[in-house]
């Protein structure tokens, strides 16, 4: 069990039915890396990220995250932030924090303080009467209030306004600094994340079209968002 | 009606093409229409043989169809605005009436095809029961052709009344139409009312129900109908389609005013529990929150009144006992189709994978709500009891009826009490069965005609549990075994059900949850 | 003996963040990185476009010796970089003798005339360098590029 290594798989499938949604999927990610996870839509992306927080169970293949299968102890151990999801839009910010602190185990109140301020959430608006940036920024933070070695990110940007997602992106920037925190994160905003990547994955059609390190590739003159265009135009 | 559009048809031809792949158009769908209809038919014989009047399966048959339509709908109507789809059909370039008519048509095509089935498969039953019947008492040919006929007729009514009434629910959303909810669900219940007193086959086949009679309601509700045809296109037009303009997908559809204040009134400041208390009591502020809806609480305050009215007038003759069967009955239903409810609007809202990403087991996760429900439930159904309780003890100071009851009537209360907890309980329990079928197949055909006999649990209990002569007669020896024999029996029963059930529930919702959104057009 | 003087008063005012703290007179305001400060070509190494202007900016002065720099942390978040190009920026820079980091205190941009005008120099034979390639390309020496330039109409 190498501890430098956060997730592993190995020639991963997933069929629903008759459809395959992923096949011979093998990739890793090392420890205080972001990652990204770049594809057109249906490339399995979504279906990638539910086997890897375990609520989906893969029809072939293994999967290590954090040392182990994945399963509701390893839900302790990460945050996910779902595609396109949404909080409870009956509470407001705060009393949602609130119920996330006795929810999560690893809830810390001293980080939440501090994303709530960085990201400049009000902690009495109503979250069913907030913007998508606005909850989007809530979601992050409630991702980030907790201390996970692994952080999720599915399209965290999709709808999203410019100032949001850069406030966005900084977060992430900075919680991967102290080299404690792994990201992985699925987008199509290719642009905002370029400088921020580590290593690429490329998936399409349920399989795996690639992995850079995104240093390599600068060295050989090709930028991510031209090394995309190569694999899938 | 305008038909001076042309652009009409394509409109109308796109509505259709939503219920398209569940009508019998290709062959496979038709076979399966076939087999279905020929299973019900064969259950009929099992079920009714020729012990029942024809005229009984008929109404039967319409009180199903009834159901069959306004559920539906009604809740489609409810799902609309949260569609992502509603914005472009909100811009098609047509006017608003056209586009809630074709709307129409479609549903009425689709009811038109689930009524022709019922009325079928009752027809067959009935002329296969008398021709193979050994009673000489049993209906004659001639009847039954009468019955068929103005039954098929009755059918063709109701599928028009009921069609235009759901369509008309969106505009119950909105303002002070919201009032009209109470009554609509009593529209929706009423038939159910019915199916326990037809299933004994108590009812009077009488005139009420023979040839001339069904014609008449035919006429009545055909007429009623068409009424209600333009009712709904104009009405809806107006008063519903604004709403939906202004709506975001996504967004809560009723807007509490001052929504912080009035959650934070129900939650004393930052909830401070952890673990499994957190996930009950956030299940928990989801229900408070409704109940926090100031419409909501206006109902709320009117029932309140009026259980306290009937307390006080049924304390004589054991009548109260009547009184809890009335507070029990209907709200018992509700809390079982609840547990769907909420989740399905979690699939709905995209909460899901929120849920599913909390660090609990599946099984604790949906044991939190079914506590929550049970919860909200016991405060509920209690807070009803309560005022009925204290109507009779004002009846009891001031004008003391001479006989209250037996020393029978108190046995019977508790069976009553008893057997309706017992009953939500397993009820709560089994619909979870719903959520296996991918998963444990086996597991879900054991377990669904359970959570089918669920639903209609509380009419069958009214008709041959607790029948009227109870208060005075007492409880039977072997009533009460039986609801020890139900309730240790049964409830282990549903709890293996339940928890084999969550196993599988995350794969199946989030199945569901991308049918949904695929169905209301949102692309991955 | 000036710069005595600064680590005195750097020892004695406690390290304060960026948002809260006086400022004192005698010690240089911190600064926040912009994106806009730099020019980023998303095909060629991030880290050295990075080092070449900030070099740049502390050769025209842009970066005054002695400025605190915020920390790789801060940097990452504000210019929305992986925190491990800064690292390797900061490193870089310090291996050139440009920046300087005082344990507990941060990183600061040096006050060594020598190195800065090493850098200046550096800057100057890029730049020159460039332009005799312009030069010979259209077969000219750098000079009489330069006389071509100034040529009167």
């Amino acid at each position: 069990m190498d501890h430098t290594i956060t997730i592993q798989c190995t020639a991963v499938e997933m069929s629903f039915k008759k459809k395959k949604a992923l096949h011979n999927v093998t990739f890793a990610a090392k420890s205080g890396s972001i990652v990204g996870l770049l594809g057109p839509n249906g490339a399995g992306k979504s279906t990638l990220m539910r086997i890897l927080i375990g609520i989906l169970e893969p029809t072939a293949g293994t999967v290590e995250v954090l040392g182990r299968k994945p399963g509701v102890e390893t839900l302790g151990q990460l945050s996910f932030l779902p595609d396109r999801g949404h909080l409870p839009n009956w509470l407001t910010a705060d009393q949602w924090l609130g119920y996330a602190a006795g929810i999560y185990p690893d809830w810390d109140i001293a980080l939440e303080r501090e994303w709530v301020r960085k990201q400049e959430v009000d902690r009495s608006t109503s979250i069913g009467t907030m913007s998508r940036g606005q909850e989007a920024r809530l979601q992050l933070l409630t991702c980030l209030s907790r201390r996970t070695k692994l952080v999720i990110l599915d399209e965290p940007f999709t709808g999203v306004d410019l100032l949001s997602r850069e406030r966005i992106s900084s977060a992430i920037a900075e919680e991967t600094a102290d080299g404690d925190r792994t990201f992985l994160i699925a987008t199509h905003d290719i642009r905002e994340m370029e400088s921020m990547f580590d290593r690429i994955i490329l998936i399409g059609d349920g399989t795996i079209k690639g992995v850079y390190d995104t240093e390599k590739l600068r060295d050989d003159g090709r930028s991510v968002e031209s090394c995309y265009r190569e694999v899938f135009a | 009606m305008s038909r001076r559009q042309r652009p009409f048809s394509p409109i109308v031809e796109f509505e259709h093409s939503a219920f398209t792949p569940y009508l019998p158009t290709t062959k496979k769908t038709a076979s399966y229409w076939v087999l279905g209809i020929i299973i019900a038919i064969f259950a009929c014989r099992i079920g009714f043989g020729d012990r029942y009047e024809p005229e009984a399966v008929y109404v039967l048959g319409v009180s199903l169809a009834w159901v069959s339509f306004i559920a539906p709908m009604s809740i489609r109507a409810l799902q609309q605005p949260s569609q992502p789809f509603q914005e472009w059909w909100l811009t098609f370039p047509l006017d608003r009436r056209t586009l809630v008519r074709a709307k129409l048509l479609a549903s009425l095509r689709l009811n038109a095809h689930i009524a022709a089935a019922i009325w079928l498969i009752v027809t067959v039953h009935n002329f296969s029961a008398a021709v193979l019947t050994e009673s000489p008492f049993h209906a004659s040919l001639g009847r039954l052709w009468a019955d068929a006929a103005s039954y098929g007729l009755l059918f063709a009514a109701i599928v028009l009344l009921i069609t235009c009434l759901a369509t008309l629910a969106p505009i119950a959303l909105h303002g002070w139409y919201r009032l009209l909810i109470f009554p609509y669900l009593v529209l929706w219940g009423f038939p159910m009312g019915n199916l326990g007193s037809l299933l004994q086959g108590e009812v009077q086949t009488d005139r009420w129900l023979q040839t001339p009679m069904v014609l008449l309601y035919a006429c009545a509700g055909a007429l009623l109908g068409w009424i209600l045809y333009h009712v709904a296109i104009v009405g809806v037009a107006k008063v519903a389609m604004k709403g939906l303009a202004s709506h975001e997908p996504g967004k809560a559809l009723v807007h509490l005013h001052r929504p912080a204040s009035a959650a934070q009134r129900t939650v004393r400041g930052r909830p401070t529990a952890a673990g499994f208390r957190s996930l009950f009591q956030l299940e928990r502020s989801r229900h408070r929150s409704i109940a926090a809806n100031k419409w909501l609480q206006l109902v709320r305050g009117i029932l309140v009144l009026a259980i306290m009215v009937g307390g006080y007038f049924s304390l004589s003759n054991s009548e109260w006992i009547d009184m809890i069967r009335a507070i029990l009955v209907i709200p018992s239903i509700f809390i079982i189709t609840h547990m769907t409810l909420t989740y399905a609007n979690d699939m709905g809202k995209r909460r899901l994978e929120w849920m599913l990403g909390f660090p609990y087991s599946r099984l604790k996760l949906a044991f939190s709500r079914l506590l929550a429900i049970w919860a909200t439930t016991a405060l509920w159904l209690g807070g009803a009891l309560l005022a009925a309780a204290v109507g009779a003890g004002i009846r009891y100071i001031v004008n003391r009826p001479d006989s209250i009851g037996t020393s029978n009537s108190l046995y019977t209360a508790a069976y009553v009490l008893l057997l309706f907890t017992v009953y939500i309980i397993f009820g709560t329990l089994v619909s979870h069965v719903q959520y296996s079928t991918a998963k444990y197949p086996v597991l879900s055909a054991i377990g669904l005609p359970f959570m089918m006999l669920s639903y209609v649990a509380p009419m069958l209990f009214n008709q041959y549990v607790l029948p009227e002569s109870l208060p005075t007669a007492g409880v039977s020896h072997s009533l009460w075994i039986g609801l020890g024999l139900f309730a240790v029996i049964g409830l282990p029963f549903a709890l293996v059900l339940f928890v084999i059930s969550t196993r599988g529930m995350a794969f199946s919702m989030l199945a569901s949850q991308a049918k949904l959104a695929r169905r209301s057009g949102v692309t991955k | 003996m000036i710069h005595c003087f600064q680590y005195l008063v750097y020892g004695l005012y406690p390290y304060t963040s960026d948002k809260e703290g006086p400022v004192n007179d005698s010690m240089p305001p911190d600064m926040i990185w912009r994106i806009d400060d730099f020019q980023i070509d998303p095909s060629r190494p991030l880290y050295e476009q990075f080092v070449e202007q900030i070099r740049a900016m502390i050769a025209k002065g842009q970066l005054a010796p002695g400025t605190r720099l915020p920390s790789v942390r801060e940097t990452a978040a504000s210019l929305r970089v992986n925190p491990t190009t800064i690292m390797k920026t900061y490193q870089e820079l310090e291996r050139l003798s440009l920046l300087v980091t005082y344990r507990g205190q941060g990183t600061f941009v040096t006050n060594e005339e020598a190195a800065i005008s090493r850098s200046r120099r550096d800057l100057a034979r890029t730049a020159v360098a460039r332009l005799e390639e312009l030069a010979q390309s259209i077969g000219m020496t750098l000079e009489q590029f330069i006389a071509l330039a100034k040529e009167e109409e």
